[in-house]
């Protein structure tokens, strides 16, 4: 035998050894590894799937502590007094595998469809009992959570059955996010009358005043001097009016992540809705009210040189879901598409919006730290609100406080309030303020796992997690969580004290003072084409109504369609849209 | 009695024993793969399978999903949806060119190279493989920002071109880029199994014709291709069957942005990631992807079975 | 003709030769450039446009990447922020109404025993078992056969939607979820590529040398250990380098089935796309993450590549 031959065996049998010894170590550590966690067996433990990103479990952590001491002695199950809580933190958290997985509660970030479908199949434990028939008193309060939950979004907690299944959990609004220190120093805020520096808008046709003082600034939405939305647009003209000035400033307007232009939506949807109104926004679900819809396309430029025209408009008063439609074909979506076209034509997106590598994180990076260190000025952020939380997750207002030697980690941000009118009717004062609608962009509740009532035994833990989410819906947890997060839970009604908005940091002040004054869409339908298909008329940035396709490709957002395809505005609006034949096709259900 | 029938019925059983040995040993062979098939596709994939003819719908004022059978509905839905992306053959068929024909044929030649043992064989022969080694993440990590920041930074810095574009965010060079990085990185198999089999092939038939005075292209397409053909063929009919499901890296390199690039494949993976039950919008519902991939499949399957026969029959050989 | 064909010949390699070492270059740039990348400030990309030259390690600069450099800071987040990892790394599913609850346990050591009993069982099962079925489908040529052929080119040509809700349940149902065993069986399929590859060979593999053995008296199980399994070793290991490579970078299947189980490549995965991560998703950390996976694979490779990659003397009958 040669001495190839010997090294093969020898070769071989080190393999076969290594096998062998590795098959032995596997089951070891199988047996050792996996195990049943060690069962604090004086106590209930919930179990508890939160979803990781947006706002993280410190709030949860939080609460759970305050809970358990609040029900310490409450004896849940023969000899199980109190509880403890086993939190697991997962960006993947879906309810997609609920019946067989052991997790009680969830607090989930997921579409609608994903929920209700979940609801529909059986996955998700009925909760009527602890919303419309139990009281508070346990933990202080007289009231029921139905009697706290917005009178017009009940139906959307509920299963086609009409009972409870769901409590609304975190909201975010959507729209973009501006640089305060900036505009004051550059002057970019409106001045009220001929106050201010004058800026010639070419787009517009107009002379409008510019300035940074406060005093100059004129009243915004609302009407009333020493708000948040002072010297803010009202028109969709004033806003057009602003960009430039500040393009020409050399202080580019907007930044959007080039690896998720769909971010670009979250403007879309908040600039749509404040034109819109809130009926006019809501009918989208509700399929009642009425609306300005489109019928056509003009010859008139909406701004001088841009071969943008405006649209023809006809007023409509929706009879219910058949009409559900010319909500959907609304004027005020097709300006927000136009203003779009026309900050992609006169380049008020931070040049990186196109590069696939410039993320989120990129994004904010830049926005935080503008001009900073040589970097270029930029004005605004446009994603969810939310962004602001997981930029601090991320440490980014470190890296500022570093960067800028201000020894600060708060930066002076704030809400980019949003025009409300498409025509000229300025807003001047109080007797003609508008409402600035807003929406809630993302959905987000809380759930408990319908497969524990398969199994008796499990009568205690079903009572606990019933009763975590009844404490969690009392006034005071409500403040704390918005203290802890800085962020409002959707459709509860309740008060934010100034002492709690005393803590958050100044954007997250104006977001909280933006939601106490003016109404929110939230993405409901109580009907049965939204029920049926609500894919349709759900917008977010994954939405079909931001998703133009062309050529059976699929844009993530009209901006994209823009600048990939040379495709306009009211292309993508007219393939977003639905003709009356279409909708009645593919989505009406008769209630 | 009579020996003769005696004798001539011995081999017989002899035979049969030996025929019921072998059956016995193939069953015993063959009884896991069986049972795995069943349990882990069959069963398992049962579901997604008869989806295809089902139709989901929401129910009022109750739980639960009305289920119908569809028929051929799905499918009908799925032509439209196929129809409407026809571009998506011409990335498929753009990608197994590229990636089979040209990268196949390159591993065919690299691998000759490190079977004769050319200077630097044995180096190229690691740096080959080490996109396999290192995993095609890192490599598409890498890629990505060599194709886009610092080919950006290399042109506006050095070559002064004015507002350069990143080679896979160009409308005009991204599609190229994509191919490239797919063939870039997809030589480590290949070429392992191919110098694998071409150092099985028998010295004595390379020296016979070397005498004969052939150089190395011409020893290289009448002997060591004939010799590897059954390899190579195993290969062309593998990178065949993933006509329809290859992603090309698209979600790897650009997420769920990549719909201007899509393969079939990666559309399939993206939308079923976001389906439902129910269509939603843009997203068709899982019973259409269903019937999506059924159709692929009826089509995909008999032309894969042609294919291998006809290499097999008509394929180089070494006389 | 002697020097026509010394020329033919050399025109032929050194095209190659030329081909082969830009290839190379380009990998070896490409790992350069990432290795370089990871003992980066992010910010020293963003503000210094550092996108080629050595990191900024003047301390004089507000942003500099002397952290990165001379503490490897990059790389020291995977062990700072590994608790996160663990803490993640838990499930509790219903096994016949009672909830079960596993944990990681044992730190970053048992992270290097789960990869490894992941990678080389694995591709120890997903080697051998496609082997020995396309060996018995080969040489014991029937009906079944046919079928398994068919049944593996279908799996192969058939994407799959919406089936892994069943997978979990099914594994759940069984009590084999997040455990070895229910991974390894999901392994143990003799479908997928290299099941073609093995069949390749074995169909041209001559009869000659198990019939030469049968006539010895040998058994067919004989024949399979001490003649087939030698004659195909060198296709054996090259497959389950392969495989093991393949099992090594996966990080979805283990999230997806065995999530208290943490592997390198999900340790990786995690830590470069989790916003509770310093630095997560940002590109150096990214870069040094996927180094980390990297370098041990490819110093094991080398060390072990002549051993898996080498020429394997062959006795008994010359081809």
């Amino acid at each position: 035998m040669n001495r190839g031959n010997k090294k093969n065996k020898a070769f071989l049998k080190g393999m076969a050894a290594t096998l062998a010894l590795t098959s032995i170590m596997g089951s070891a550590a199988g047996c050792t590894v996996t195990q049943k966690q060690a069962d604090n067996s004086d106590k209930i433990v919930i179990k508890v799937e939160n979803f990781g990103g947006g706002i993280g479990k410190k709030w949860l952590e939080e609460a759970g502590e305050r809970f358990k001491d609040v029900v310490k002695d409450k004896e849940y199950a023969p000899g199980k007094k109190g509880v403890s809580f086993d939190i697991v933190n997962a960006i993947g958290v879906t309810c997609s595998d609920m019946k067989t997985s052991g997790t009680h509660l969830y607090f989930l970030q997921d579409s609608y469809n994903k929920c209700y479908t979940q609801i529909q199949q059986g996955s998700v434990l009925d909760i009527s009992d602890i919303v419309r028939e139990e009281t508070l008193e346990e933990f202080g309060e007289s009231g029921k959570i139905e009697d706290k939950l917005n009178a017009n979004y009940r139906f959307a907690m509920k299963g086609n059955d009409g009972k409870y299944y769901m409590l609304p959990h975190y909201e975010t609004q959507s729209g973009a996010s501006y640089d305060v220190d900036l505009f004051e120093n550059e002057e970019f805020y409106l001045a009220e009358g001929t106050n201010g520096t004058p800026f010639n808008c070419t787009l517009t046709g107009q002379t409008v005043y510019f300035t940074g003082d406060a005093d100059e600034k004129t009243v915004g939405n609302d009407g009333v001097k020493g708000t948040d939305d002072d010297g803010m647009p009202t028109t969709l003209n004033e806003l057009v009016a602003m960009c430039d000035h500040m393009m020409d400033e050399g202080v580019v307007p907007f930044s959007v992540a080039g690896s998720h232009i769909d971010y670009t939506n979250y403007f879309i949807e908040g600039l749509w809705t404040a034109l819109a109104g809130y009926e006019q926004r809501n009918a989208v679900v509700a399929h009642t009210g009425t609306v300005q819809y489109v019928t056509g396309l003009s010859d008139t430029e909406l701004w001088a040189g841009s071969e943008i025209y405006a649209p023809i408009t006809e007023e409509a008063t929706l009879t219910g879901s058949i009409d559900g439609y010319k909500a959907i074909n609304q004027a005020a979506r097709y300006y927000a598409f136009a203003f779009v076209e026309l900050a992609y034509q006169q380049d008020w997106f931070y040049e990186r919006y196109d590069e696939s590598n410039y993320t989120h994180k990129d994004a904010m990076r830049a926005f935080i730290l503008n001009g900073l260190q040589g970097l270029d000025k930029i004005g605004a952020h446009l994603e969810g609100s939310y962004w602001y939380n997981e930029a601090e997750t991320y440490n980014l207002f470190n890296d500022y406080k570093m960067i800028s030697g201000t020894g600060t980690t708060v930066k002076n941000i704030a809400h980019w309030h949003m025009p409300t009118s498409y025509g000229n009717d300025v807003v001047t004062g109080e007797e003609n303020r508008r409402e600035e609608a807003i929406i809630n962009g993302c959905t987000s509740t809380a759930m408990i796992n319908g497969n524990l009532d398969d199994t008796s035994g499990n009568e205690g833990i079903i009572r606990a997690c019933k009763d975590f989410l009844k404490f969690l819906s009392t006034e005071q947890e409500l403040k704390n969580f918005t203290a802890c997060t800085g962020v409002s839970k959707a459709l509860y009604d309740y008060n934010i004290d100034e002492s709690v908005l005393a803590d958050l940091d100044p954007y997250q002040q104006t977001i909280m003072r933006l939601r106490a004054n003016n109404r929110a869409v939230n993405q409901y339908g109580d009907n049965a084409t939204y029920r049926a298909k609500a894919g349709y008329m759900t917008y977010g940035i994954a939405a079909s109504g931001f998703h133009p396709v062309f050529d059976g490709v699929e844009y993530m957002s009209p901006l994209e369609a823009y600048y990939k395809k040379g495709k306009n505005a009211w292309e993508c609006f007219d393939t977003t849209g639905f003709s009356q034949t279409k909708w009645e096709r593919e989505v009406y259900k008769a209630d | 009695m009579d020996l003769t029938a005696e004798n001539n019925r011995q081999p017989k059983r002899r035979m049969n024993y030996r025929k019921r040995n072998r059956n016995l040993f193939f069953a015993a062979l063959v009884a896991w793969p069986i049972l795995q098939f069943c349990i882990c596709y069959v069963y398992v994939n049962f579901n997604s399978f008869v989806l295809a003819f089902k139709e989901y719908k929401t129910v009022d004022g109750a739980l639960g999903f009305e289920i119908t059978f569809a028929g051929f509905e799905n499918f009908r839905q799925a032509i439209d949806i196929i129809s409407e992306r026809t571009y998506m053959f011409g990335h498929s068929l753009k990608l197994f060119f590229w990636t089979t024909i040209v990268g196949l044929t390159l591993a065919l030649l690299f691998s000759y190279y490190i079977y004769k043992k050319y200077p630097m064989g044995g180096l190229f022969r690691v740096i080959l493989f080490m996109p396999k080694i290192l995993s095609g993440v890192v490599f598409s990590l890498l890629f990505k920002y060599l194709a886009n920041d610092v080919y950006v930074y290399v042109a506006e810095t050095f070559f002064h071109v004015e507002e350069a574009m990143g080679l896979m965010d160009n409308p005009d060079t991204k599609l190229g880029t994509v191919l490239f990085f797919s063939v870039w990185i997809g030589f480590g198999v290949n070429v392992l199994m191919f110098s694998n089999g071409m150092s099985g092939i028998d010295e004595s038939i390379v020296e016979s014709a070397q005498l004969d005075g052939v150089n190395a292209i011409q020893e290289f397409i009448h002997i060591t291709v004939p010799m590897i053909w059954p390899t190579f063929v195993s290969f062309l009919v593998i990178n065949f069957t993933g006509l329809f499901t290859d992603q090309m890296h698209l979600h790897t390199l650009y997420g769920n942005n990549g719909f201007d690039l899509a393969t079939f494949g990666y559309y399939l993976y993206v939308k079923s990631a976001a389906g439902e039950l129910v269509a939603t919008g843009k997203n068709p519902s899982f019973s259409v992807l269903s019937a999506m991939g059924l159709m692929m499949t009826a089509v995909m399957l008999p032309l894969t079975l042609g294919l291998r026969k006809a290499l097999r029959k008509f394929g180089p050989s070494v006389d | 003709m002697r020097k026509e064909r010394s020329m033919v010949n050399k025109i032929f390699i050194i095209s190659l030769c030329v081909l082969l070492s830009v290839y190379s270059i380009s990998i070896i740039y490409t790992l350069f450039w990432g290795l370089l990348s990871s003992f980066k400030n992010y910010y020293d990309f963003m503000i210094h446009h550092n996108w080629l030259g050595f990191p900024t390690i003047d301390a004089s600069e507000v942003v500099n990447s002397r952290a990165e450099f001379f503490h490897f800071e990059n790389y020291r987040v995977m062990v700072r922020d590994y608790y996160l990892v663990e803490a993640n790394c838990q499930t509790t599913f219903l096994v016949d109404g009672e909830p079960i609850t596993h944990i990681a346990v044992g730190g970053f050591p048992m992270v290097l025993v789960n990869t490894f009993l992941y990678t080389v069982v694995g591709a120890f099962l997903h080697t051998i078992v496609p082997a020995l079925t396309a060996y018995a489908v080969a040489k014991y040529s029937n009906v079944v056969g046919k079928i398994l052929t068919g049944a593996a080119l279908f799996a192969m040509t058939t994407p799959i939607v919406g089936s892994q809700a069943s997978m979990l349940t099914m594994l759940r149902n069984m009590g084999i979820y997040d455990t070895f065993l229910g991974y390894l069986l999901q392994k143990a399929s003799f479908g997928g590529m290299y099941y073609f590859v093995f069949l390749a060979f074995y169909e041209t593999l001559p009869d000659s040398f198990s019939e030469a053995a049968e006539i010895d008296g040998a058994s067919q199980f004989s024949v399979l250990i001490r003649i087939i399994i030698p004659l195909s070793i060198k296709t054996l290991s090259t497959v389950f380098l392969i495989q093991f490579i393949a099992s090594w970078n996966d990080y979805q299947t283990a999230y997806m089935y065995m999530p208290s189980h943490p592997t390198l490549a999900y340790v990786v995965w995690f830590l470069t796309n989790n916003n509770q991560v310093s630095g997560g998703g940002d590109m150096p950390v990214r870069i040094a993450a996927s180094m980390t996976l990297a370098v041990p694979i490819l110093i094991a490779f080398i060390f072990l590549k002549n051993k898996l990659m080498g020429n394997v003397t062959m006795g008994g009958l010359k081809q």
